[in-house]
C-alpha cells in the first residue's frame, strides 16, 4: 500500500522522456489525480490502524497512521489542483514568452519529483529519514523557485536554499541529540513510534535541547519568524502554482516534523515547556507577519507574509493544546491549504492577465474576469478569518484554547495582528479588483490571455470547499482530524 | 593491537582537534583553492575519525561509513568546487566584511563560548567525548564564516564545513549513525552542492560577478 507513493516519481521519470505539451500535462494531471485517489484509500485504511512498510513492526521505516494519512490527504488535494492550474499558467507564460518550450517540461518534470518528496514526508516512519526527505524537498522546490532564470528568481532560490539548508542542520542537529538521548534511557532509536513508548524515561534536560534544535530547523523551513527571511522571496518569484504548493502543503511538512518531536518532548519535559516554545514562535511570526503586509504592495508577497502569519496562528494553537488547541491546529492546516492556493491561483490569474500584481498598477479586475475576481473575495475573508469560511472556525478554537489556558496576552497580540492583516489584506486586493478596468497590457501586446475552463473549476471548488467548512465539518473528515489530534497531542 | 593504540594515545581527540584547526584556518584562507583544500583536509580527517573508531569499536558498518566519507566528501565534493570555480574563474576572496586576523580571534573567541556553554549542558561519555564541542564549534564558526565573506562559493564552502561539524556531531552522539541514514544525508548533501553549482554559474550569467553583495534586489 505505502509503495504507491512512487506513483509521482514514476510521472517525474515519464514527463523526462515524453515529448509535446499534451502528453506532459495529461501525465501530470493523471498521476496527481491518481496519488489522491490513494490518499484518500490510505485515510481509510489509516484510520482502522496504522500501516506500515519495510523493517518490522516494532521499528518500521515507512509508516502511517491517522496524522500521516491526514497530511498526505492534504498534501494530494492540493498537488492535484496545482497540477490543473499549471496547464492553464505555463501554456500562458510559454505563449508570452517569459518561460521558453524546452523550460516547460522541465517544470512538469520538477513539478512530479516535487509532489514526490513531500508525499515521503509524512510515511517516514524514521526521524532521521523524515530529515531526509524534508531536506529534499528544498533541493527540489529551489529548482523550480529558479525556473525562470531572472535575477529576481536567481537570487531568491540561492537565498532560499542556503537559509534552509543552515536552518535544517539544526534540526538533525537536535534529531541526533534525540538520539543521544533514547541511548542514554535505554537503545538509541531513531523511530518516533519507540521514542514515543520511552518519552517519560527520557533525560528532560536533553530533551528540552533536542526540541529547540528540532523547532529552530524545522521552524525555518516552516516560515516561522524570526527565522522566516527567505520565504517571501522564495514564495513570490516561484512560478504561481508552485507557490500555492510551497505556501499551502510544503510548510506543513516541515511543521509536520515539529509535531511528531513535540508529541514525544510534551511527555519528556512537561508540557510547559513545549508551550512556551511553540506560542513564543507562533506569537511572533504574526506580529513580524502583521507588520511587514501592512506595508506591502506587492501581492504576492502580500500572500508570502500572510503564510507566515497562518503558520504563526499553527504554531500558536498546537501550542495552546488542550482539548480544543490541537484540534484547530490541524484544522487550521486544512483551511489554509485551501484559502491561500485559492487566493494565489486568481494572482496568477491577474498575472496572466495584466503581466503584473502590484496595488495601483492592477484595477478594476472585477471587469476584466468576474468570476475570478468575485470568488477572490471569498478567499480574501477567508485569509483573514471572517466568518462564514474555515479559517474563522479553526481560528475561533484557537481563540477558546487560548482563553481556556488563560493565555490573555497572547490573545490580545493575536486580535491586533489579526486586525492589521485583515486591513491589509482588504486594501491590497480591495485595490485590484475593484474600480475602473486599468490601461494595462500585457507584454508582447499581441498576446491575449484566455483562461482554461478546468482551472477555473478548480479555483471554484476551492472557494466552495473553504466557505463549506465553514458552514459544516464532516463527519469523516471530523473522526480523521480527532484521531490525527490524539495522536499529536496526548 | 592497533585498537589499544588508539585508545593509549587518544587519536580520536587528535584528529577531532584537527578538524577544528582546519576549520579555523579557513578564515585566514583568501584564495579559493585553498578553501577547497582545507574542506578536503577537513573531510579526511573526518573519515579516518571514522576509520580510527571503526577499529578501536571494532564495528564493520562503521568501515562502511567511513568509505562513503571518503567517496562524496573527500573526492566527489571537493572536484565538483573545482570544476565550479575554474569555469567561474574566481580564484581570490575580495575584501570580506571582517578581515582575517580579526576574524581568526573571533572564532577563537566562539570556541571559548562553545566550550563553556556546553560544560553546563549535555555532556557525552564514552570514546568521543571531546567531538560534541569541536562538532558544535565547527558549526558556528563555519556559519560565521559564511556570514563574513562575499563570493557565493566561499559561502558553499562554509555551508559544506557547517555539514561536517553536523556529521561529527551525529556521529558523537550517536556512536555512528545507521548505514541507511549516513548515505541519505550524503546523497542530499552531493545534490545540494550539484544543484548550488547550477545555481553559482546562473549568478554569474545573471548578476555578471559572483559577490553575494549584488544580490539586494527583494527586500521587505
Amino acid at each position: 500500500m505505502l509503495l504507491l507513493v512512487l506513483i509521482p516519481l514514476a510521472a517525474a521519470l515519464a514527463c523526462l522522456f515524453l515529448k509535446g505539451r499534451g502528453a506532459l500535462e495529461g501525465v501530470t494531471i493523471g498521476a496527481q489525480g491518481a496519488f489522491a485517489l490513494w490518499a484518500a484509500l490510505l485515510a481509510f485504511e489509516a484510520s482502522n490502524g496504522a500501516v506500515y512498510f519495510g523493517g518490522d513492526a516494532s521499528a518500521p521505516l515507512f509508516y502511517a497512521d491517522a496524522l500521516s494519512a491526514y497530511i498526505l490527504c492534504v498534501i494530494a488535494v492540493l498537488s492535484f489542483a496545482s497540477a490543473v492550474y499549471s496547464v492553464e499558467y505555463i501554456r500562458s507564460e510559454v505563449a508570452r514568452g517569459a518561460l521558453p518550450a524546452a523550460t516547460a517540461k522541465y517544470y512538469y518534470v520538477f513539478l512530479n519529483l516535487f509532489v514526490f518528496t513531500m508525499a515521503v514526508v509524512p510515511v517516514c516512519g524514521n526521524l532521521a529519514l523524515l530529515w531526509i526527505a524534508i531536506e529534499a524537498t528544498t533541493l527540489v522546490s529551489a529548482l523550480l523557485v529558479g525556473i525562470y532564470r531572472r535575477p529576481g528568481s536567481v537570487e531568491a532560490a540561492w537565498k532560499y536554499i542556503v537559509l534552509c539548508t543552515v536552518g535544517i542542520t539544526f534540526a538533525l542537529m537536535g534529531t541526533f541529540i534525540l538520539y543521544y538521548a533514547s541511548s542514554e534511557a535505554g537503545s538509541g532509536s531513531f523511530e518516533w513510534s519507540t521514542l514515543r513508548q520511552m518519552a517519560a524515561g527520557l533525560n528532560p534536560a536533553t530533551m528540552r535541547l533536542a526540541f529547540l534544535f528540532v523547532m529552530i530547523g524545522y521552524g525555518t523551513k516552516a516560515g516561522l519568524a524570526p527565522v522566516h527571511n527567505w520565504l517571501p522571496d522564495a514564495h513570490s518569484e516561484a512560478p504561481t502554482p508552485v507557490s500555492a504548493l510551497l505556501s499551502g502543503v510544503l510548510l506543513n511538512c516541515a511543521f509536520y516534523g515539529v509535531i511528531r518531536v513535540a508529541s514525544i518532548a510534551r511527555v519528556s519535559c512537561g508540557p510547559a515547556f513545549v508551550q512556551t516554545v511553540m506560542i513564543s514562535f507562533g506569537i511572533i511570526s504574526i506580529m513580524v507577519a502583521a507588520v511587514f503586509m501592512h506595508v506591502q504592495r506587492n501581492a504576492k508577497r502580500l500572500l508570502a507574509y500572510s503564510s507566515i502569519e497562518h503558520m504563526g496562528i499553527i504554531s500558536t494553537s498546537f501550542g495552546a493544546g488542550g482539548q480544543f488547541g490541537v484540534y484547530a491546529a490541524l484544522l487550521h492546516v486544512l483551511n489554509h491549504a485551501i484559502a491561500k492556493p485559492l487566493m494565489f491561483f486568481v494572482t496568477g490569474r491577474t498575472y496572466c492577465r495584466y503581466h503584473s500584481v502590484e496595488r495601483g498598477k492592477v484595477k478594476g479586475l472585477i471587469k476584466a474576469l468576474p468570476l475570478t475576481a468575485g470568488l477572490g473575495f471569498a478567499g480574501i475573508f477567508a485569509l483573514a478569518g471572517a466568518p462564514p469560511s474555515g479559517t474563522f472556525i479553526s481560528e475561533f478554537l484557537m481563540l477558546r484554547a487560548l482563553a481556556d489556558g488563560r493565555h490573555w496576552a497572547v490573545l490580545a497580540l493575536f486580535l491586533i495582528g489579526g486586525t492589521i492583516v485583515f486591513y491589509a489584506l482588504v486594501r491590497n486586493f480591495g485595490s485590484m479588483f475593484l474600480g475602473k478596468e486599468a490601461e494595462l497590457k500585457p507584454e508582447p501586446s499581441n498576446f491575449k490571455f484566455t483562461p482554461w475552463k478546468p482551472a477555473g473549476i478548480v479555483i471554484l471548488s476551492f472557494a466552495v470547499i473553504i466557505l463549506a467548512l465553514g458552514l459544516h465539518v464532516p463527519g469523516r473528515l471530523d473522526s480523521l482530524i480527532r484521531l490525527s489530534a490524539g495522536i499529536a497531542g496526548q | 593491537m592497533l585498537a589499544k593504540w588508539i585508545g593509549l594515545f587518544s587519536v580520536i581527540d587528535f584528529i577531532s582537534a584537527g578538524m577544528l584547526v582546519s576549520v579555523v584556518a579557513m578564515n585566514s584562507l583568501k584564495r579559493i583553492d585553498g578553501c577547497i583544500k582545507a574542506y578536503a583536509a577537513n573531510s579526511w580527517l573526518l573519515a579516518s575519525m571514522m576509520g580510527a573508531s571503526a577499529v578501536y569499536l571494532s564495528e564493520p558498518h562503521l568501515y562502511a561509513a567511513a568509505f562513503y566519507t571518503i567517496a562524496v566528501k573527500c573526492i566527489g565534493i571537493p572536484y565538483v568546487l573545482k570544476r565550479v570555480a575554474k569555469e567561474l574563474k574566481v580564484t581570490r576572496e575580495t575584501d570580506p566584511y571582517v578581515s582575517g586576523p580579526v576574524s581568526t580571534m573571533a572564532s577563537f573567541a566562539l570556541v571559548g563560548i562553545v566550550y563553556s556553554a556546553l560544560s553546563r549542558g549535555i555532556s557525552v561519555t564514552g570514546f568521543a567525548q571531546n567531538s560534541l564541542e569541536v562538532a558544535v564549534s565547527i558549526i558556528l564558526v563555519s556559519l560565521f564564516t559564511m556570514m563574513i565573506r562575499k563570493k557565493a562559493i566561499t559561502q558553499v564552502i562554509g555551508l559544506l564545513f557547517m555539514e561536517n561539524g553536523l556529521f561529527l556531531a551525529g556521529f558523537s552522539l550517536t556512536r555512528g549513525m545507521p548505514t541507511l541514514v549516513e548515505l541519505g544525508v550524503l546523497f542530499d548533501l552531493f545534490m545540494g552542492v550539484l544543484i548550488l553549482g547550477v545555481f553559482l554559474s546562473q549568478i554569474k550569467k545573471t548578476f555578471v560577478s559572483v559577490d553575494l553583495d549584488r544580490l539586494t534586489n527583494l527586500k521587505g
